[in-house]
């Protein structure tokens, strides 16, 4: 059994903040690959434990979040794909998809470092009207290959969003935030820092239970059935985006549509996203 | 059994781009030298356990890519600080008393399909054709210690590099430690935009790489005990050798050509 793993990082626990350890210039980016890359063993000793042959690790995280050097070495490392580079390298050879370290969607409440897309400037992005952040992007991808989602660690408006998308997924939560509304009204710079509040496990307690869960998860994976991991959509497709206002760069919204293939429509790019610029928002 | 390996690091799995590895001011330089060295020292001891007697590891890379702290006691390291000047080019520090060429960390040439940060020299190199076959930094080189009765025996790398050397000199003993993702020979770009081109890959964990180098460089050694000519092309003179460069944004394609009776080595012996 082949599993595709996307590793993002912003679900990680230990990671507290979005300036000192996402970018790689941060103070403790070091620090959040070394959770990072822990966890994601975790995942894949859960895998191998449960009978996978092949788990092929996609470092999703800009510039990067892994470290090979600690990672598992039964895994294959994917590194370099373009966020807009879609279905990534996921195809019909793969048996499973799963995430780990992922973060809720832009507007998600009593969720952490919660956004949608390389920038904290989405306020929200929908599919079809299913309103979706990069876990949901990359679900509905693989579900129109037919790949199944079977496993999700991060936080726990991760992992509910994950349970809204698909039934029969089984999650790992190893944070919450506790921010009470969506933050609609807020800035780009002042949106990343108000989503830093959470409660964290410690990271051999998040590990302990990411393996466990994603070893379940795998051996329940034959079982699936039906619609069960996937979240399918009917043409014609229709992508919205709304956006805030950042560097006195007004709001708005994005539209694009594609009659048959979702696919081409997710690699529409953004292009009409105002620059980010570096003073406000920054990187996720 | 005298061996000569030329080292470089675009090739090293875990290495994933150049632009955050491959100078010292870059803030993984540190890894890819450890990476590096690492690949190095597994294809060190697998030469040793086939028949080594001295191995001579020549640090190939612009910046340097080792770690000499590191670096397996057995083999002598050179680290040339430049090239010598035009018209008194030697291979390296080749010559004849070696019985092997081997190369670590080896990435594929200019404008390769599915190749992982390729390049040839520098990244201004759009192509370099010897007698009219298409060569990189190996082909030039193995070419060289061709001229010279050395035997080109073993090379790990990206898969496409792999596939170079085999097509090359055909039975090499060679060891893929990643796969490009990147269809395409990029051609059309100039040498900024090819820098960061061929970036997506698919990289073995190191110690699963070390496994196959270790492993691929005894059984090269074993192969040129036993096999008569092994590592060795039929490549007559004379040679004329053609670069051409990428167009930038001051000037179109240029190509610049040299010939030589009967030595490859003054030609592209770098």
């Amino acid at each position: 059994m082949k599993v595709y793993l996307v590793a993002r990082m912003e679900g990680v626990a230990g990671l507290i903040d979005g300036e000192n350890w996402l970018p790689a210039e941060g103070r403790y980016h070091d620090a959040g690959r070394r959770l990072l890359t822990d966890e994601v063993n975790a995942a894949a000793d859960g895998f191998f434990a449960a009978g996978a042959t092949e788990v092929v690790v996609d470092d999703a995280h800009d510039p990067e979040g892994l470290d090979i050097e600690r990672l598992d070495e039964r895994c294959l490392l994917l590194h370099g794909l373009a966020p807009d580079d879609w279905p990534r390298r996921i195809d019909e050879s793969c048996d499973a998809l799963a995430f780990v370290g992922q973060y809720a969607k832009a507007g998600s409440t009593e969720a952490h470092l919660c956004h949608t897309g390389p920038q904290w400037r989405t306020l929200d992005l929908t599919v079809n009207g299913l309103s979706v952040g990069d876990l949901g992007l990359t679900v509905l991808a693989a579900s129109a290959l037919g790949v199944r989602t079977v496993f999700v660690s991060g936080d726990r408006a991760a992992c509910r969003e994950a349970e809204d998308l698909l039934a029969g997924v089984v999650t790992a939560e190893v944070k919450y935030g506790s921010q009470p509304t969506p933050g609609e009204e807020w800035d780009a710079a002042s949106y990343r820092r108000l989503n830093a509040n959470a409660t964290h496990l410690s990271p051999s307690r998040a590990c302990a239970l990411i393996r466990e869960r994603a070893q379940a998860a795998l051996r329940g994976t034959e079982a699936l059935s039906g619609d069960q991991g996937l979240r399918r959509l009917d043409p014609p497709y229709v992508r919205v985006e709304r956006f805030r206002e950042c560097n006195h760069q007004p709001s708005g919204v994005n539209r694009d549509e594609h009659p048959s293939d979702l696919l081409a429509l997710l690699r529409i790019p953004a292009r009409r996203r105002p620059d980010p610029g570096t003073e406000a928002g920054g990187r996720a | 059994m005298k061996v000569y390996m030329i080292t470089d690091v675009e090739g090293v799995a875990g290495v994933v781009n150049w632009r955050e590895f491959g100078r010292p001011t870059h803030r993984h330089y540190e890894c890819c030298r450890r990476l590096t060295t690492g690949e190095i020292n597994a294809a060190v001891d697998g030469l040793f356990a086939g028949g080594a007697t001295e191995v001579l590891v020549d640090d190939a890379h612009g910046r340097g890519g080792i770690d000499p702290e590191l670096l397996d006691p057995r083999a002598l390291y050179l680290r040339k600080a430049s090239l010598p000047k035009e018209g008194d080019r030697r291979m390296r520090m080749m010559d004849e008393s070696f019985d092997a060429l081997t190369f670590v960390g080896q990435h594929p040439k200019s404008g390769t399909e599915y190749g992982h940060l390729c390049h040839t020299g520098s990244f201004s190199s759009l192509e370099v054709r010897v007698n009219g076959v298409a060569v990189g930094e190996f082909g030039a080189r193995a070419l060289c210690a061709n001229e010279l009765g050395v035997a080109t025996v073993f090379l790990s790398g990206d898969q496409a590099a792999c596939r170079e050397a085999e097509d090359l000199f055909p039975g090499i003993v060679t060891a893929a430690v990643k796969y490009g993702l990147t269809p395409g020979t990029g051609d059309e770009l100039g040498p900024e935009a090819y820098a960061t081109r061929n970036e997506t890959a698919i990289h073995f964990h190191p110690r699963r790489a070390r496994a196959l180098i270790r492993e691929g460089a005894q059984q090269a050694m074993e192969r040129l005990a036993a096999e008569p000519g092994f590592g060795r092309i039929d490549f007559p003179p004379p040679y004329r050798r053609v670069e051409r460069l990428r167009a930038t944004d001051a000037a179109p394609v240029r190509e610049t050509v040299r010939e030589h009776p009967t030595s490859l080595i003054p030609l592209c012996g770098a």
